[in-house]
């Protein structure tokens, strides 16, 4: 008998329960069915809904028991328990008959019918007959933006969404008014819900009340959807989704349980922006430029021949993309030669990467996942604003703000579930989070210090912190060093320069000395940055500084759009010297306008492929849409340009897992990236089913086309089974999260265990960090220094392109202190030009109070504007007082 | 032995040309069908000649040969399908659709007749389903007992409603 585990006896059955759940987790693992409402796994127990009563008897002896909630009784060793009790069966249906008193008659026209808990929960307790013969309590709607559509009439009033909102992801535009009948779950007035973490109401929500709004355009039932487990390709904190798709259209994107990444939540720009894969501005098929003008369409098979054409010349680089997946990135590389591939990043960007690989991989600093930083007890957070970069971060080090540590816990005899306790007895006494950067963040609600601070004193402040650490001394004006040396596993959060960076893994070095077990947490650009950099490829400046001086290339860009990489000058003043120009990608850009041939990919979810975070996680994501006019992945066009061309045999890279093994021979720090589901059943039946089993419509849905039906799709690079057939695993890969008589996302209560964890590249090791040279910092710049603002909605390329979330891109801003503005002689809202090297861009003046002086920050990442040479000089060239803002 | 069989055989068949003939003249004389019969599928209209159908996916979710398609339509509001297709080449006439429908809209109705030369003639769309009338629930209209609001029924003025809260009331 295992004695970690505790043993409970539930109706004459022994469960066994991890110390530390309740009664209510402890039945849910062990597969038992019972309701309940307000509870969720990552909120807590608050006991509000009495849905979960079951009957707890004091010993062998007691036959009467007590009826008790199951979710505000810790599981003990020993229990006795009862479920099926006809005094606690009569109670749970009392209490849904009670809550269903006010519900409508609304389930075929709900978005959330079929996979709603209300009514999962209602099965469950076998309640049949409506008993209340008077009204029904009815609420008008508000608009909540262009995310969630409000219907408050199938309210139950559990409060999840508020605890949600504003307890666990700090947004205070929402709220609960009124009590009793008068209840109302809203905002004060009708408009947007700013918190970038709303969509997750939609899964919070145990009923339809919070209702996805781009979905509804597109609506089928969740039975009738293919669910494919993806990475999330809009950050490189690489959460995992959901992706679903019916007759060849994406339809939405769910959470995917991952207890290391992204937990139960997701953020608006992931759950939302994927929808750019329906966006009018996909490249739908492939140009080329020729005779008769540019843009002639071509087929795929005259592309990769053209493509071919090109690479039979022998002078041909390519230019990699941290969009694209390793795999793509690994066939070009293979396919140019290594020294004539190159990282389509900017140099600056190239700066942070390589910095972020010397410190996982040389320095083998020690990485902290979202969840590290939740469960930390000081945070500090070095350069740059993790809430717009990496929101899931955020949200996770919100919570370390916002709870106590378990060990504070543990003194004042507070079970981390309780969550109104656990949260009332952090008053008082917080969490330390240490905000440093040169401009307010979105954390400083709960941030217990903010310093704002230019970038060469963040330099400075970090010296300074880890001497304060090595020789303590009273003189220590900020307290961090102090602060961070008594916590037990500090979190230091670091982003936006590559000497910070080293400065701050400097510090999670010295502290590991000291004992402290202190991680790092690095923040990266976008979603494939630290893949695309384990291939040590030059940045884009060395590619146009090779197209200057050789012989004209034919160039071959890949999934990138080099107008946002850099200046407009020094591109056009290069690509006027180069052959040809061959874009493969998914979406419109300037690249591809100018292309003289634009091959059309497919997205992230028409292929697999595989990213690496930044932890250095690689992850695997899978082909998600399945349509017979499928744009091919990125890997097997230049594969079979490759083959056409005679640079690759015929039989090269036949299969993904070829391609991997050929990577993985090339680059040894991706060699890891085999262990990725090596395994794909020859057997289709032994493969995890993507259709779910009531899969409807099947001999009707081509039939306007053929009523003869079409034989499945197959994907052979993928382990998943493309038909109804298959396993449902109970870990590792799980396409649907369903459980007999559980059809709402909370069946993922039932395999607590089922997250993919992807695989470490660089696992962290039990040795000291190494001590990393700092480069000596960069002679002032003259002027005003610009920093770069990215933002959650607006900065990231892809997520831009679906029209929900580019509804809720704000104008572009120049964001300056009100002293700095002064002096120039701005206002709020006045319209500047501002210019950055060589590129004029037009601006809103935004002021920011706590904004340390001779610093601006600029909002990146605009549709249509070129790189910014950022940070850098700012010189401020007009100013348009009289045009609105 | 033979002989004897042989003229029984014969016997018995003259007696039946006094007997009642069974044969019915189809197709111009039709066969007696119950209004429950399950034949052909329509699409009905509610009592205010708005299509019933709410494209709630229940009728395709629970055909056992899978042969219903539908796409609930883009806009806001109201929900009717975009497309509704039945594969009658592959419908069995088993009324799960008819019995699993919560707005009446799908119905079987007495026809049979519905014999075609290929099997892609047999692929009925929303167009050849919809009916004008109601069927057999004459006086059914879904979304006045439904909690949204629609059109012409604010929130509030359903059946058995009661009108909406004012969350900054001060009554109890």
């Amino acid at each position: 008998m295992d004695l970690n585990h505790l043993h409970l006896d539930v109706d004459r059955t022994i469960i066994t329960a991890q110390p530390g759940q309740t009664v209510l987790e402890a039945c849910l693992s062990a597969q038992l069915d019972l309701p309940y409402f307000c509870w969720h796994p990552a909120l807590g127990a608050v006991g509000a809904c009495r849905q979960c009563a079951v009957k707890l008897f004091n010993g062998p002896e007691d036959h009467t028991g007590q009826i008790v909630m199951a979710c505000m009784t810790p599981a003990t060793s020993g229990m006795r328990l009862s479920i099926t009790d006809p005094a606690t069966a009569q109670f749970r249906d009392r209490v849904i008959e009670f809550v269903l008193t006010n519900h409508p008659h609304d389930c075929p026209v709900c978005d959330v019918g079929g996979e709603c808990h209300l009514q999962d929960m209602t099965a469950l307790v076998k309640h049949t007959q409506r008993r209340y013969r008077f009204t029904k309590r009815t609420h008008l709607n508000q608009d909540l933006g262009p995310f969630i559509r409000h219907e408050m009439n199938r309210c139950i009033g559990c409060y999840r969404c508020v605890r949600f909102y504003r307890d666990y992801a700090g947004g205070d535009d929402f709220g609960v008014f009124g009590a009793n009948r008068n209840i109302y779950f809203g905002r004060a007035t009708p408009g947007t819900l700013e918190s970038e973490f709303a969509g997750n109401l939609v899964e919070v929500c145990p009923t339809g009340v919070f209702v996805d709004k781009p979905f509804a355009t597109r609506f089928r039932r969740k039975w009738d959807m293919r669910a494919t487990p993806s990475i999330c390709p809009h950050c490189a904190v690489g959460c995992n989704i959901t992706v679903q798709e019916r007759e060849g259209e994406f339809r939405r994107v769910v959470n995917r349980h991952n207890a290391a990444l992204n937990g139960y939540f997701l953020c608006d720009r992931g759950r939302f922006g994927i929808d750019f894969i329906r966006s009018p501005a996909r490249l739908r098929r492939s140009t080329q430029r020729d005779a008769q003008g540019p843009g002639t369409p071509v087929a795929i098979p005259a592309a990769t021949a053209a493509l071919a054409e090109l690479l039979r010349t022998n002078n041909v680089i390519g230019i990699g993309s941290p969009r694209a997946s390793l795999e793509a990135n690994a066939a070009l590389r293979l396919l140019v030669g290594p020294a004539h591939f190159y990282a389509g990043v900017s140099d600056h960007d190239a700066d942070i990467i390589a910095t972020a690989i010397t410190i996982l991989r040389d320095a083998a600093v020690p990485i902290a996942t979202p969840a590290d930083a939740a469960q930390s007890d000081a945070v500090l957070i070095l350069g740059e604003d993790p809430s717009d970069i990496a929101p899931i971060l955020a949200l996770s080090l919100r919570q370390s703000a916002q709870r106590p540590t378990s060990e504070a816990l543990a003194i004042r005899q507070i079970p981390a579930w309780n969550d109104s306790a656990a949260r009332r007895s952090a008053f008082g006494s917080p969490t330390p989070l240490i905000i440093a950067t040169p401009m307010s963040t979105r954390l400083d609600d709960c941030a217990t210090t903010c310093h704002r601070i230019a970038p060469a004193a963040l330099l400075t402040l970090a010296a300074a912190i880890k001497t304060q650490l090595e020789h303590p001394s009273p003189a220590d004006p900020t307290a961090i060093a102090a602060t961070l040396r008594r916590a037990s596993a500090p979190v230091i959060v670091v982003g936006g320069d590559s000497a910070l960076m080293r400065a701050a893994a400097n510090i999670v070095t010295t502290l590991r000395r000291k004992g402290i077990a202190a991680r790092l947490s690095i923040l990266l650009p976008e979603a494939n940055s630290l893949g695309l950099g384990l291939f040590g490829a030059p940045p884009l400046s060395a590619a146009l500084a090779a197209i200057q001086t050789g012989t004209a290339p034919h160039v071959i860009v890949l999934e990138n759009d080099l107008h946002r990489r850099c200046e407009t000058g020094p591109l056009e003043g290069t690509f006027h010297r180069i052959a040809s120009l061959s874009v493969l990608d998914c979406i419109e850009t300037p690249t591809t306008a100018t292309a003289d041939l634009a091959i059309a990919v497919g997205s992230f979810a028409d292929a697999d492929g595989t990213t690496v975070n930044q932890e250095g996680r690689a992850q695997r994501s899978f082909k998600a849409i399945f349509s017979t006019d499928d744009a091919p992945p990125s890997w097997h066009v230049l594969r079979n340009a490759g083959i056409a061309a005679g640079r690759l045999d015929a039989t090269a890279w036949a299969t993904h897992r070829e391609l991997i093994d050929a990577m993985a021979a090339n680059i040894p720090d991706l060699a890891a990236c085999r262990a990725l589901w090596p395994h794909t059943h020859d057997n289709i039946m032994q493969r995890p089913a993507t259709l779910p089993h009531r899969y409807s419509s099947r001999t009707a849905v081509n039939a306007a086309a053929n009523v003869r039906e079409p034989p499945p799709f197959t994907n052979p690079d993928s382990p998943l089974g493309p038909t109804m057939e298959g396993l449902m695993p109970r870990s590792g890969l799980m396409p649907h999260v369903w459980s007999p008589g559980w059809n709402s996302v909370q069946a993922n209560l039932k395999f607590p265990s089922a997250a993919e964890p992807g695989v470490m590249l660089f696992p962290t090791s039990a040795c000291i960090p190494t001590e990393l040279p700092l480069p000596h910092p960069p002679p002032p710049a003259p002027g005003i220094l610009a920093l770069p603002i990215r933002r959650v909605f607006g900065s990231d390329e892809l997520s831009n392109l679906a029209q929900a979330v580019a509804s809720r891109v704000g104008g572009p801003i120049l964001r300056v202190n009100p002293a700095d503005a002064a002096t120039h002689g701005l206002s709020a809202g006045t319209r500047v030009d501002c210019t950055i090297g060589t590129t004029t861009v037009r601006r809103a003046i935004a002021l920011d109070p706590a904004m340390a002086a001779g610093v601006a920050g600029l909002t990146i990442g605009v549709q249509g504007e070129p790189g910014l040479p950022l940070p850098g000089s700012l010189t401020i060239t007009a100013i348009h007082p009289g045009e609105p803002s | 032995m033979f002989i004897t069989s042989a003229i029984r055989t014969m016997w018995l068949t003259f007696l039946h040309l006094f007997h009642k003939t069974e044969t019915v003249q189809y197709p111009e004389q039709k066969p007696y069908l119950a209004p429950r019969y399950r034949g052909r599928i329509v699409l009905t209209r509610d009592p205010d000649g708005e299509e019933r159908c709410v494209s709630c996916y229940l009728c395709a979710a629970v055909c056992p040969c899978d042969c219903i398609s539908l796409q609930r339509t883009a806009a806001p509001g109201q929900w009717t399908p975009e497309h509704f297709r039945i594969n009658f080449s592959r419908c069995i006439f088993c009324g799960f659709c008819e019995e699993a429908c919560p707005t009446s809209a799908i119905q079987l109705i007495p026809d049979f007749e519905m014999s075609e030369i290929s099997r892609q003639s047999l692929v009925y769309e929303k167009e050849h389903l919809l009916i004008a009338g109601t069927g057999k629930v004459p006086d059914y209209n879904f979304y006045r007992i439904a909690g949204v609001a629609t059109a012409g029924k604010p929130k509030g003025a359903g059946l058995n409603e009661s009108p909406p809260v004012d969350p900054r009331g001060l009554l109890p």
